[in-house]
């Protein structure tokens, strides 16, 4: 049995990446300089794009969990796993990273 | 309603294989 995963700080998108939808599908293309990086690009499915859209950087994942559940009317327990483990692989390929705590 | 699926990303390599 594997250990629960320990909960993702809220995540904004990475500057160096850019999200386009096109023709249905939802592309992120990573950027360097202005210009793309195009030995690969990532694409997302729809509910990727829409946990994709909703990282602001303050939302966590189970604020993000609770909203897609809403969205798509599945229960919350069964997206928030989902969602930790996306964001796991967003932030290992460097499409995102973890948001600057605000300054009090 | 919208189908749920799990996210998923995945990678696609645009240069080759050779």
């Amino acid at each position: 049995m594997t250990p629960p995963r320990p909960a993702s700080p809220p995540m904004r998108p990475s500057p160096d990446v850019v999200s386009r939808r096109i023709a249905g599908e939802y592309l992120l293309v990573p950027v360097c300089n202005g210009a793309a990086q195009m030995d690969f690009i990532f694409t997302a499915n729809e509910v990727g794009s829409v946990v994709y859209r909703l990282l602001d950087g303050r939302r966590d994942a189970a604020e993000i969990a609770r909203l897609v559940s809403q969205e798509f009317e599945v229960p919350e327990e069964r997206v928030r796993e989902d969602v930790e483990g996306f964001l796991a692989t967003l932030q290992e390929a460097g499409l995102v990273r973890p948001a600057e705590p605000e300054p009090r | 309603r919208r189908p749920y699926e799990p996210p998923l990303l995945r990678r696609v390599r645009l240069v080759p294989v050779l």
